[in-house]
């Protein structure tokens, strides 16, 4: 049995403590957060030990494995407390907020032997775990082009972090990564971006369009929006073209992405000469999927597969360009 | 009671024959094509005279105006023939397909005073309407993002000149037309574009995804298709994105834009504060709406407003800066 603690009592940490229960060979001992009121808030909730100290709960505790779920900007210096405690990590994403941080937080992970993963959850999200079995398996084709869209209104959580600029960058780093995560996991190396945005009141480019051309000459475009209005529900979309097939995927949720209660997804897949094909993917928990592959690499001490670190820093040298793009109105080059 | 004629009996030319016949005050006369059995075939639907040679048709019919439908090449030549004669014309879109031959076209209708009318049908159509009168009310705010999309399989009976870059272009000249001009309606003229695009075995741009910043600040994408695989509905949709609103529109036909029957429509709209309202979409035939509008043009001896020829040129100047920087790579600012 793996132990598991969680360094940062907010929103997202939830779901990694819902999913934990369900997770064989994995159990949450303790909670960490510098706010005393949510650290017992959530280890009352989760029956696990409340620390208002990282350092401390590490120390007495001895996890396996933590899972940082700070905001952004602290990520790099938690994970590098974590690795000097050889404490392994799946770590939040956007994984950090800067090329140097991911590149120096990387380094650390290497030199300390630790385990390290981040937690882009989509790669293991039921809809897009087709599509990219698909690609892989030659039933794409070749992508002409990929559109990757993830729309929501403003997220309330109590975060101030999440709409500065340096600390959270709204949508555009926050919401956006996962699209660009998991267009270099089905499309392979970036090569440039151009970027349409917009702005909203707290200043972060809180409604971008991104186009990314790879290496290997597929192309596509991801939208991430925090601008959306009234009761829109949080959308997420992935249509790709093809040579072989066109794919369409939805995930319409309730108000919120946790919100699968109410949940209104499809996969439509339509192949050259062949009947269309609509199917429902089985709503299982995508955050217990994570944990379970997390806790399997304890188990062998192996480093992801499924989310390589080489590939962490290309995801966030792609935001960085997209970003610099959006900013001056020009291609970007990777 | 007004006299018309049909220059080119292709796959759009069905449209137009039919919206006459539900049009007061107009009878179509003759059509004509280069190939005999096409004009015959269609002559004989409709009740009217077949002609092979258009400048003959011209001569005996004497009519008021024609309806240009054949290939986007030819435009130009027919719109001279026309005007020569004094005879007013509704032309198909793409008006042209280059600037250079568009101007030239251009100089021939306002030497000839004739008046002339781009078959722009998209600013007609149902639900385009409603979003239009959103903007000129105020209903949307400031835009944040537009999102425009028009994508299909290429089942139809397409011409062959549809697919070869020179003639036709694809999906970058004839399917981005629609959207593109959509655009300079609502938002008004062009500051720059960029062009993530890919060219298929045809050698044209048939997956684009056009990145358009208006003069007034306004951003759109603007995606158009005709990779589609077998089964998928011809289907455009438009999303805005603005302080005030959040609007989704879609429309699914069946294989072909002329297959109208069992089409899906939907107008979704969330205001501010006010949570979902979906309007309803008024089923009408917009060639018979553009039809009459342009009758009641030749009515009252006056220029269209709705889709001016100046408009139309903007428009062509725009789809061949998107074709430039899909070419060079880079954002081309008119």
């Amino acid at each position: 049995m793996k132990r598991i603690a969680i360094i940062g009592a907010g929103m997202i940490s939830n779901s990694h403590a819902k999913a934990l229960k369900n997770v064989e060979n994995g159990t949450l001992c303790a909670i960490a957060d510098i706010n005393k009121e949510a650290a017992d808030k959530f280890a009352k909730e989760y029956q696990c030990k409340a620390y208002y100290e990282v350092e401390t709960m590490l120390q007495q505790e001895k996890p396996d494995g933590a899972i940082i779920c700070l905001p952004t900007f602290l990520h790099a210096k938690y994970v590098e407390v974590c690795a000097n405690y050889g404490v392994n990590v799946l770590c939040e994403k956007p994984v950090e907020m800067t090329v140097e941080a991911t590149q120096k937080m990387l380094d650390v992970v290497d030199k300390s032997g630790i385990i390290f993963m981040v937690a882009q959850v989509v790669r293991f999200w039921p809809g897009y775990v087709e599509i990219k079995e698909m690609a892989d398996s030659g039933e794409l084709g070749d992508i002409y082009m990929a559109y990757a869209s993830r729309c929501s209104t403003m997220q309330t959580w109590g975060n101030t972090w999440l709409n500065d600029p340096d600390k959270g960058a709204g949508a555009i780093q926050d919401m956006h990564v996962h699209d660009i995560d998991y267009l270099r996991h089905l499309c392979g190396e970036v090569d440039y971006v151009y970027c349409l945005g917009s702005k909203d009141d707290t200043k972060c480019w809180n409604h971008v369009m991104s186009s990314l051309s790879f290496k290997n000459g597929f192309k596509a475009v991801a939208e991430a929006s925090f601008t959306m209005r009234s009761t829109y529900p949080f959308t997420m979309s992935l249509n790709v073209s093809g040579t072989k097939a066109t794919v369409e995927f939805i995930y319409r949720a309730g108000y919120s992405i946790g919100d699968r209660d109410s949940v209104n997804t499809v996969l439509r897949i339509f192949k050259d000469n062949e009947e269309p094909i609509e199917i429902v993917p089985e709503q299982y928990d995508p955050y217990e999927k994570q944990l379970s592959y997390f806790i399997e690499l304890l188990e062998t001490n192996k480093q992801p597969e499924i989310v390589p670190h080489q590939q962490n820093l290309d995801v966030i040298k792609a935001v960085c360009a997209i970003r610099e793009s959006v900013d001056n109105n020009k291609i970007v080059h990777l | 009671m007004l006299k018309a004629v049909l220059i080119g009996c292709g796959l759009i030319a069905e449209s137009h024959v039919q919206a006459i016949e539900n049009t007061k005050g107009v009878t179509l006369s003759a059509v004509s094509d280069v190939i005999k059995e096409k004009a015959t075939s269609l002559a004989k639907a409709s009740g009217c005279k077949a002609y092979t040679d258009a400048e003959l048709m011209l001569d005996e019919i004497k009519p008021d105006f024609a309806i240009i439908c054949v290939p986007t090449y030819f435009h130009k030549d027919y719109v001279e023939l026309c005007a020569e004669r004094g005879i007013h014309v509704l032309c198909e879109k793409p008006l042209e397909r280059s600037t250079k031959v568009a101007q030239q076209l251009v100089d021939i209708v306002k030497k000839n005073g004739i008046i002339f009318m781009t078959a722009q049908v998209v600013r007609f159509w149902s639900g385009y309407d409603q979003i239009k009168e959103m903007f000129l009310n105020d209903e949307l705010g400031e835009i944040y993002m537009m999102h425009l999309r028009r994508v299909s399989s290429r089942a139809g009976e397409y011409g062959k000149w549809l697919f070869d870059p020179d003639l036709g272009g694809g999906a970058m000249h004839d399917m981005l037309v629609h959207d593109v001009d959509y655009l300079r309606h609502v938002a008004g003229p062009f500051e720059s574009c960029y062009a993530n695009a890919v060219k298929d075995d045809t050698g044209c741009y048939n997956n684009v995804m056009a990145n358009i910043i208006h003069k007034n600040g306004i951003h759109a994408v603007a995606e158009v298709s005709f990779n589609m695989q077998t089964g998928y509905p011809f289907s455009f949709s438009v999303k805005i994105v603005g302080t005030k609103a959040t609007v989704e529109y879609s429309y699914s036909a069946g294989a072909t834009i002329a297959d109208r029957s069992g089409s899906k429509c939907e107008m979704k709209v969330w205001k501010k504060d006010q949570g979902l309202t979906e309007l309803e979409v008024k089923s009408f035939d917009a060639y018979q709406k553009q039809m009459a509008y342009f009758i009641n043009c030749l009515k009252e001896n006056k220029q269209p407003e709705i889709i001016t020829i100046d408009e139309s040129l903007e428009v062509i100047k725009m789809i061949d800066a998107i074709h430039k920087s899909a070419d060079i790579g880079e954002v081309v600012r008119l």
